[in-house]
């Protein structure tokens, strides 16, 4: 069931910055949520989260739309990054699980694990504004697990940050989702979105363009295979039904395969024409699957 | 969480935070220390008759000196008489200030520089009298005669009403009880837009308000802050009823305890009133440059009524113009309290106003709570309350106003002028209409300045 986005419309005045949007985040499931700057995707976790409200559609969890019980057990990351500045940060993390319903007490432990686990154990009575940036953005990560939530909206959790502290974060959001937790993270980093993340929506003016595992979309456009064949004659894929040559140089060559064509026979006949030393099936990465599918 | 508690967390995070800052404990202190040597000067200062020190110089200046005593006692003044040898010796102590007149051979007044201080009067009064006592005589008179010739028994005055409340001493008690009341209204309802702000310009509001509806964060902040001043009242009233009790004295004024009592209860209710303007207000703007100009009109209206009521004070607690504004929910926390102890207000009367103000008070607060509710995610550019409730509300991206050429001369000029009016109105003396007009003109010219002003870009 997890999180479902159904039919989401949201306009600001005459700009329309959500079109009906749908798509869903499973439980355990990391789904990246992708779009140019000003595509909406801000707009649909704050109305996931309920700072926004929606003009048409529903969010719902677990089957029932949200409300602000559900909305208690979101983890949320805002793209504006924020804490009070003069505040403690133990303070704060208590302060925010206590906000989300723990109790005193166990606020208290879990906000000094968090910081334990992000390696600020002793920065515990630090005010936030004391902090680095790169310290201050796992504040902000801690801010939005210290409660343990049942689902987690990240807007841009890996803006800023540095290849370690990129891994640490990586690691607790594969944690997370580990736990049964959807996680829906939106990114501009596209190979990074493509390791962590097993779904993606990619969203385009606010209308959804693609949507699905991550594979699956690399695999729906048309088959391409990567054939290194030395000493090949150049005519050696001429008598292959059903394959086009995309490109050819050298001893390599790319073919686009049509409905009838045999990957098998095309090594047979490569095998035939010369030593392979490469053959592959040729997958989009996700960022030439996005520039595919997002207007210029 | 249900809403009670997540109201009384937001409340129980400002009291620990702002507990711990520097600036409230040196303005809890400095109220307290206020408050108590303010008491216990009321106490002592004020109970005590004035001194008048007399040198007599020669024998028949200490002839005069029991009927200078009884003249003094007469006016209300003490005498301390001081027998000296010589003028040259009554006029050295007249320089070093250590008498404030001197009387020569029963005949001549020296006094430093002020010839008509009490002191003389009472010097001069006596003397006369003893003349016109020996005229009188020597015109045949017995004693007796010549007594009762100089002091006809005055007509018996009649009150139809004692007047216990419009004293000195009353008068002093509650201008000082609204000026406390004033400066902890503004210092905490400045501190309600500031911490709003503070959330707003600092993004936490946008983490708050997953876990927290608009209206909690804002209850809870507006309680937890009006706890803290009420503590503060408290505990500065407290002290001052204390301390006025333990100095001796004549104590303070009877109507000390129902002060401080009117105090509490109007601050309840300004703060009620005030505050969520105030976080209304402080919701509108994204950063702590641009919430000093945007409260300044609900500043200006407390000033305002603090003026008023010490117009009202001063001049004629019962007049027309009190009776209404203490019926004008804005004013009526500082006029009330200076009608209950110096005027004629009846628990009736106060029970009137209170439920006015409540129910102004109550659509404030509903007002001020949709404009914090609708205000609160927008970042960027002061919010305008126009586009506020029109199309588009919600609207959670700011956009400013386009940059204008602004003639700088126009800018030095108004200021000028604005210092002008609020020096000149000084000068003039507050309470005074003048002086009231000119620094409100002075003040409008400044808001007005400070709107004209072009706005810089947002950095963001």
């Amino acid at each position: 069931m997890g999180l479902q986005v159904d039919g989401l419309r949201r306009s600001f005045g005459d700009l329309v910055a959500v079109d009906d949007l749908s798509f869903s985040v499973a439980a355990g499931r990391l789904v990246g949520f992708v779009g140019r700057n000003g595509a909406g995707k801000t707009t649909t976790m704050r109305i996931v989260c309920g700072l926004l409200s929606a003009d048409r559609g529903v969010v719902s969890w677990q089957g029932r739309p949200v409300d602000s019980r559900v909305r208690e057990r979101i983890g949320y990351m805002p793209e504006e990054r924020g804490l009070y500045p003069k505040m403690r940060i133990a303070d704060q993390l208590e302060y925010f699980a206590v906000l989300h319903g723990a109790r005193h007490e166990r606020a208290r432990a879990v906000a000094r694990s968090w910081l334990a686990r992000l390696g600020l154990g002793d920065r515990g009575q630090a005010r936030m504004e004391a902090l680095s940036h790169g310290n201050q953005q796992r504040v902000q990560l801690a801010a939005a697990l210290v409660h343990g939530p049942d689902l987690l909206i990240l807007d841009e959790p890996f803006a800023g940050l540095d290849p370690i502290a990129t891994d640490v974060m990586a690691g607790v959001l594969r944690e997370e989702a580990g736990r049964g937790v959807p996680v829906l993270l939106s990114s501009h980093q596209l190979e990074l979105v493509e390791q962590l993340c097993d779904s993606v929506a990619i969203i385009d003016h606010g209308r959804l363009v693609a949507f699905g595992p991550i594979d699956q979309l690399r695999s729906a456009g048309p088959r391409q295979i990567r054939v290194d064949v030395r000493g090949a004659p150049k005519d050696w894929t001429d008598a292959l039904p059903g394959v086009e040559v995309v490109s050819r140089s050298d001893s390599r060559t790319v073919l686009e395969l049509g409905a009838e064509a045999d990957p098998q026979r095309i090594l047979d006949a490569a095998r035939r024409a010369g030593s392979v030393t490469h053959f592959a099936e040729l997958q989009p990465s996700l960022a030439e699957l996005f520039r595919e599918v997002v207007s210029p | 969480m249900s809403g009670r508690r997540a109201v009384w967390e937001v409340a129980r995070r400002e009291v620990v935070e702002r507990s711990r800052s520097r600036v409230l404990r040196v303005s809890v202190a400095l109220l307290l220390i206020l408050s108590i040597g303010g008491a216990i000067a009321a106490a002592r200062l004020t109970g005590r008759p004035p001194t008048d020190d007399i040198a007599l110089v020669g024998t028949r200046s200490a002839a005069l000196g029991p009927a200078i005593q009884l003249q003094a006692k007469q006016e209300g003044r003490r005498a301390r008489l001081h027998p000296m040898a010589s003028a040259t010796a009554a006029t050295r102590s007249l320089r070093d200030g250590k008498v404030d007149v001197a009387l020569v051979d029963g005949s001549r007044i020296l006094v430093k520089t002020s010839r008509s201080q009490p002191a003389v009067r009472v010097v001069q009064a006596a003397a006369t009298g003893e003349q016109a006592l020996a005229r009188l005589r020597s015109a045949g008179l017995t004693a007796w005669q010549a007594l009762a010739v100089l002091s006809p028994r005055p007509l018996s005055v009649a009150a139809l009403e004692t007047n216990t409340r419009n004293t000195d001493r009353n008068r002093g008690l509650i201008l000082i009880g609204l000026l406390g009341l004033f400066m902890v209204l503004i210092f905490y309802g400045q501190a309600v837009a500031q911490g709003v702000t503070e959330e707003k310009s600092s993004r936490v509001v946008e983490l708050l308000l997953t876990a927290v509806t608009p209206r909690r964060l804002l209850t809870g902040k507006v309680l937890g802050i009006g706890l803290l001043g009420l503590t503060q009242l408290l505990l500065a009233g407290g002290a001052a009823l204390i301390a006025g009790r333990l100095a001796g004295g004549v104590g303070l004024p009877a109507a000390a305890p129902t002060t401080v009592a009117l105090v509490l209860l109007w601050f309840v209710l300004g703060y009620a009133f005030y505050s969520v303007a105030f976080a209304a207000v402080g919701a509108l703007v994204s950063r702590q440059e641009d919430l000093s100009t945007a409260i300044v009109p609900i500043t200006l209206v407390m000033t305002g009524s603090f003026y008023l009521a010490m117009i009202i004070a001063n001049g004629n607690p019962d007049g027309t113009l009190a009776q209404i504004s203490a019926f004008v929910p804005p004013f009526a926390p500082m006029i009330v309290p200076a009608r209950m102890v110096l005027g004629h207000m009846t628990v009736l009367e106060l029970a009137l106003a209170v439920a006015v103000d409540l129910i102004a008070t109550a659509g404030l607060i509903v007002l001020a709570a949709r404009i914090y509710e609708r205000a609160i995610l927008r970042i960027g550019a002061p919010v305008k309350l126009r586009r506020l409730f029109g199309a588009g509300s919600g609207d959670s991206r700011g956009g400013g106003p386009a940059l204008e050429r602004y003639p700088h001369a126009v800018d030095i000029a108004g200021r000028v002028v604005a210092i002008a009016c609020l020096l000149g109105g000084a000068a003039i003396g507050f309470g005074k209409p003048l002086s009231i007009a000119l620094i409100v003109a002075g003040l409008l010219l400044v808001v007005a300045l400070e709107r004209r002003k072009p706005r810089q870009p947002h950095p963001r």
